[in-house]
């Protein structure tokens, strides 16, 4: 088998018998979410019953599930099956109060596997790849999500986990990886480091995809990740409520990301009011998972913000597709009154080749007034001290332009902002009520 | 005609001057020339060494942000009126001067200068019997 689709009769069905066979697995998963002791007086309450519903309209019955739901239910109030049947618990980092917990039976886990193998099957990844991963194991998802999902694919794992960019080099060489699973600010290290050691990418490896996700970047970025490394990257969407990695993914297009419908009903709804925005317009992510066993979660809010991309995709899938992250719904800033995410930044600011990657947002409280100061990593210099003036007042303009407010530029030397394992710190927020 | 000129980006930072300073050591060069202009923020500071290419090498391996291009240097006699000659000359025949500084050199005035036209330049030097800095005078320091 080397068609273009994993599982073609899936990913190609048409939407009205997609459509179907999610009201069908929505009432299944209705039906066994009423085993948790979360769901069960919940739906109860509620009176929603399996039988009634009949439509995708009838999910808007159900009332949404939060973080804060997993966490007060902390460690297994949200769980459909019995503790026996379960056999793997992940968890996500629980920086405040209760971390979220997320229980798989084998089901659950084979079902997880299969779903992350058709995204990589999707941008060409075949049995013949080598595939490494540099995402931590453990708790954390990306680790065994993409092992498992690599090897359903079949193809050759190298489960090198997180960091020691130099030992993640040399086995990069000696086991002629093909494809990296890498946060993107990781991957721009990595190539920092070969270009340190004097390797090429294009010449001296093999790599030809990186799968990128999990830290929010743009599509400038994208591309100069590709160019740094020499291949093509395709953005990944997961969180460890829904499984983890291949939630969602890019197709060889490279322009949206197909969210599997087979295992989960999306809906995009505003934020504040929580009801359904048009296609096509930003709102806050809703998930509903089709085929979860162990625990069930119905209209899920995931906080990141996205739309749906309209129209069919050229790739031939009929899974709908949604937009680069726009942000999550709580990073969002709200200075001046005005709505910030910090993506919308760095775009700015990666347009100009001029500076480095890495930027830091700092909001202070001067007197009555919050202020905004981006601090930016330059990549080169002239000898022309106005240039680097003319270059500030440059970047101050197009973030006005963005942001409707002006911040206060600051160019900085590469290397010297902070940085916190690994993950480049964005935003500071200073304010005396944050 | 050109000799190199070194420029390094410089943070208004406490303790930043002395840290690039210590890279700058490894190198085992000459200082021939050292300014810097400055911001609130940041300064750029450009620099003449007795080995530009060293000093080059050394920086940029330190992780300094650096640029190396070529500048015009003249010397002179010392005095006020052989300067105010030079600059009158350039005035003259339409050049114009975007910086530049001294430093002295064996009991001559060297004029460092970033000028828009460098034919113009030649002429200047050539037709008013001036003499051009090179690498190799600096190298002697």
């Amino acid at each position: 088998m080397d068609g273009k689709y994993w599982e073609p009769e899936i990913e190609t069905m048409p939407r009205t018998e997609l459509e179907a066979l999610q009201v069908e697995r929505l009432r299944d998963t209705v039906t066994r979410a009423m085993a948790s002791p979360f769901y069960g007086p919940l739906l109860k309450e509620k009176a929603i019953a399996p039988d009634a519903i009949r439509s995708l309209d009838d999910l808007r019955r159900i009332p949404f599930t939060t973080k804060e739901d997993l966490r007060s239910h902390y460690p297994f109030g949200m769980c459909a099956v019995p503790l026996e049947k379960i056999v793997r618990v992940h968890s996500s980092s629980g920086t405040t109060g209760n971390p979220t917990v997320v229980c798989h039976t084998q089901a659950d886990l084979d079902a997880w596997a299969n779903q992350v193998a058709r995204c990589m099957y999707m941008v060409g990844l075949r049995n013949t790849d080598v595939i490494q991963n540099t995402s931590g194991y453990g708790m954390f998802t990306g680790g065994l999500g993409i092992q498992y999902g690599a090897e359903r694919l079949g193809a050759m794992t190298v489960p090198a986990a997180a960091g020691n960019s130099k030992r993640q080099i040399k086995f990069i060489t000696d086991f002629g990886s093909t494809a990296l699973h890498a946060i993107p600010s990781y991957a721009t290290r990595l190539a920092a480091v070969m270009h340190e050691e004097g390797i090429d990418p294009a010449r001296d490896t093999k790599l030809t995809t990186l799968i990128i996700g999990a830290e929010p970047h743009s599509e400038e970025q994208r591309r100069r990740i590709e160019e740094l490394l020499g291949v093509k990257a395709y953005n990944c969407f997961g969180m460890s409520e829904m499984n983890g990695p291949g939630v969602a993914f890019e197709c060889p297009e490279q322009n949206g990301l197909h969210i599997w419908e087979d295992y989960y009903i999306a809906e995009i709804v505003d934020p504040v009011t929580l009801e359904p925005v048009p296609d096509g317009e930003v709102g806050e992510l809703v998930l509903t998972t089709l085929r979860r066993e162990g625990m069930p979660l119905l209209r899920y809010r995931t906080r990141d913000l996205t739309r749906f991309l309209t129209g069919p995709c050229p790739c031939g899938r009929t899974h709908r597709r949604i937009d680069r992250f726009k942000g999550r719904s709580d990073d969002m800033m709200i200075v001046k009154g005005v709505n910030i995410f910090p993506v919308q930044i760095e775009k700015i600011l990666l347009g100009f080749p001029e500076l480095a990657s890495d930027y830091l947002i700092t909001i202070e409280t001067v007197g009555d007034n919050d202020e905004m100061t981006v601090e930016v990593e330059l990549a080169s210099i002239t000898d022309d001290y106005g240039r680097l003036t003319a270059l500030t007042k440059e970047i101050t303009r197009r973030l006005k332009d963005e942001i409707l407010l002006t911040p206060r530029v600051r160019l900085v030397a590469p290397g010297s902002l902070p940085k916190s394992d690994g993950k480049a710190v964005r935003v500071k927020d200073m304010r005396k009520n944050h | 005609m050109t000799i190199k000129q070194i420029s390094l980006f410089l943070e208004n930072k406490f303790g930043r001057l002395s840290e690039l300073l210590a890279i700058l050591s490894k190198a085992d060069v000459h200082i021939v020339s050292a300014s810097i202009a400055d911001t609130s923020d940041y300064g750029l500071m450009r620099l003449i060494t007795s080995d530009q290419q060293k000093a080059y090498n050394v920086l940029k391996a330190g992780g300094v942000l650096v640029s190396m291009n070529d500048v015009v240097a003249i010397a002179v006699e010392p005095q006020a009126a052989d300067f105010a000659r030079v600059v009158e000359l350039f005035t003259r025949r339409g050049v114009s001067i975007e910086y530049m500084y001294c430093f002295h050199l064996q009991q001559k005035l060297v004029l460092v200068m970033r000028c828009n036209d460098l034919d113009a330049v030649r002429e200047v030097v050539r037709n008013n019997s001036l003499t051009f800095v090179s690498e190799t005078d600096l190298m002697k320091v």
